[in-house]
């Protein structure tokens, strides 16, 4: 019973990790059209900036980390949008593409370059991110609790804004139909901003606990986890809110399984069993699990 | 009220808006005919700001709102509902209503007025909670109709309303845009259907491939078989462009 438990919450974090960032994923490219290649180095700056805080202001708690963390991942979101992409929002879908890579490259080689980071840098995280709590006799890490909560709370706020209020059901009728909705008086550049914000906050919780797990930083570590991103939101449908939290999830459960199935002897390959059952379902349902066939032809304006 | 001076809209190299000036007086209804293609929807697209303009001025009131965003345009009191409808379709018709509030912060007026718009097309009464794209084709014109006078307009722009109607409907729309005129609205309606359209405008200007081509009371339009003929292509007692 233990062993089960422990293994279900094993999905559920990791899987709660993918389904974050593949719900910021999600909503940018809902909203604007935009694949979010630079996605990974928010997650990069949120762990730096720690890391600078931790170094400068040697702070008396590390309690103070996680807050400065989330709010790095949400101004580099925003600075994302602003200095990058609100150029080249009227272009063709290939020029977001084509400059949200070259930002990524761009922060890559300035933590490499500038910041010199090219070896991993110790982290602390709060003592208790690392420590285990018994509940009925269940041996249980919280920071794996802490990441399956976390991310539950963080969909069930995100479905209240998409649902009840303004700026979410203008998020919401944005990813159909922009043009409709500044005819409504709205402005575009708020709807954009609250999906950056928005991605940048969720990003912002998984470097948070991405950091926990690793207890380091460097210039790359925001790339293995956006890459699952994306093959979760892709599995899901791309652009589906629900399909990144499906996707995210089932990614996670199958981490887990197959390391669980898996012999010792091939375990390593464990991701490559994962992505070729992704294939196995993307060739059954090309459009993800929640994704509508036409969903790249019907966005108008 | 409205002003459009000389405005031009080019997509690449093609002009499908050149140099077309019209002006809309308060309390007005004015038609704006033509086939399909003339440039109707570019024009009052440009208006809003929705597309550039290649060259030109708008005035609404007096401002110069040619370079101004659609949503600054909107607050200014100038809209458009746009062809073919587009209502929000995964929300539902209170939603719908709701955000085309979205810029204004009286709640208790906000409440009034949906509950006013609701008296008026009841259909969206009984709907109020559905998904705007269960609705039939005549209740999202009704829909779209009612969005955008929450936003409480000055001018309302409306692009084809009568499409893919029934003639049933098309004439319940026409009678409701006969009731906002009663309530102070200003409106500019770009239709292919000409002949139901005259019924109901004061003035008419008519485009073609992009230019204007007429522009006169409605009346002297449609006392003048010559001029339906030539301008429209229909004689007596047909009905011009839009199919059914």
């Amino acid at each position: 019973m233990d062993y089960v438990i422990q293994q279900v919450l094993n999905a559920a974090s990791i899987g709660g990790e993918y389904a974050l960032l593949a719900l910021g994923l999600a909503i940018v490219f809902s909203v604007m059209g935009l694949v979010n290649f630079a996605h990974g180095e928010i997650i990069t700056i949120a762990g730096f900036t720690m890391y600078a805080l931790f170094i400068f202001a040697s702070p008396t708690s590390a309690w103070w980390l996680l807050p400065i963390g989330i709010a790095a991942a949400i101004a580099a979101a925003v600075t994302f949008e602003r200095v990058a992409f609100r150029p080249v929002r009227n272009a063709p879908a290939t020029t977001g593409l084509l400059t949200a890579f070259g930002v990524s490259i761009v922060v890559k080689n300035f933590f490499v370059s500038v910041v010199g980071a090219t070896r991993p840098r110790a982290v602390p995280t709060p003592d208790w991110l690392g420590s285990q709590i018994v509940i009925g006799g269940v041996h249980i890490q919280t920071l794996q609790l802490l990441e399956a909560a976390v991310t539950a709370i963080a969909l069930i706020a995100l479905l209240a804004l998409l649902r009840g209020t303004n700026i979410g059901l203008a998020m919401r009728a944005a990813a159909k139909d922009f043009n409709t909705v500044r005819l409504m008086g709205i402005r575009a550049n708020q709807v954009v901003l609250a999906a950056f914000v928005i991605s940048g906050l969720l990003a912002g919780l998984a470097a948070v606990f991405i950091m926990a797990r690793r207890g380091a930083v460097d210039p790359f570590m925001g790339f293995s986890p956006v890459l699952k991103a994306f093959v979760a939101a892709v599995l899901g449908g791309f652009g589906s809110l629900t399909g990144a939290v499906v996707g995210g999830l089932a990614l996670g459960v199958a981490e887990v399984l197959f390391q669980i199935v898996l012999p010792d002897k091939i375990a390593g390959y464990r991701d490559a069993f994962v992505f070729l059952l992704v294939g196995a379902v993307l060739i059954l349902r090309p459009q993800g699990l929640f994704g509508r066939k036409y969903q790249f032809g019907d966005k108008e304006g | 009220m409205l002003v459009v001076d000389r405005l031009s809209v080019a997509y690449g190299s093609i002009k499908a808006v050149r140099e077309v000036s019209l002006r809309v007086e308060k309390g007005e209804i004015v038609a704006l005919l033509g086939p399909n293609g003339a440039g109707k929807t570019s024009l009052i697209s440009a208006i809003v700001g929705l597309v550039p303009s290649a060259g030109g001025k708008v005035e609404l009131d007096g401002t110069d709102i040619s370079r101004k965003r659609t949503e600054d345009i909107v607050r200014l009191g100038a809209t458009v509902t746009p062809e073919g409808r587009k209502i929000f379709g995964d929300l539902t018709v209170g939603q719908n209503l709701r955000l085309g509030a979205a810029v204004r912060r009286d709640r208790d007026g906000i409440a009034a007025d949906i509950e006013q718009m609701l008296t008026m097309f009841p259909i969206l009464r009984e709907r109020f909670a559905s998904r705007a794209q269960t609705l039939s084709g005549g209740e999202q014109q009704q829909l779209a109709i009612a969005r955008s006078m929450m936003s409480r307009p000055k001018l309302l722009m409306l692009d084809e309303p009568s499409l893919g109607l029934a003639p049933r409907l098309v004439e319940q729309i026409f009678g409701l845009i006969t009731e906002l005129r009663a309530k102070g609205l200003t409106l500019l309606v770009v239709e292919q259907n000409a002949y139901d359209a005259l019924a109901l405008a004061d003035r008419a200007y008519i485009m073609n491939s992009g230019r204007l081509q007429f522009s006169g009371r409605s009346e002297d339009l449609l006392a003048s078989d010559d001029l339906m003929e030539h301008y429209l292509g229909t004689g007596t007692g047909g009905h011009a462009g839009a199919p059914g």
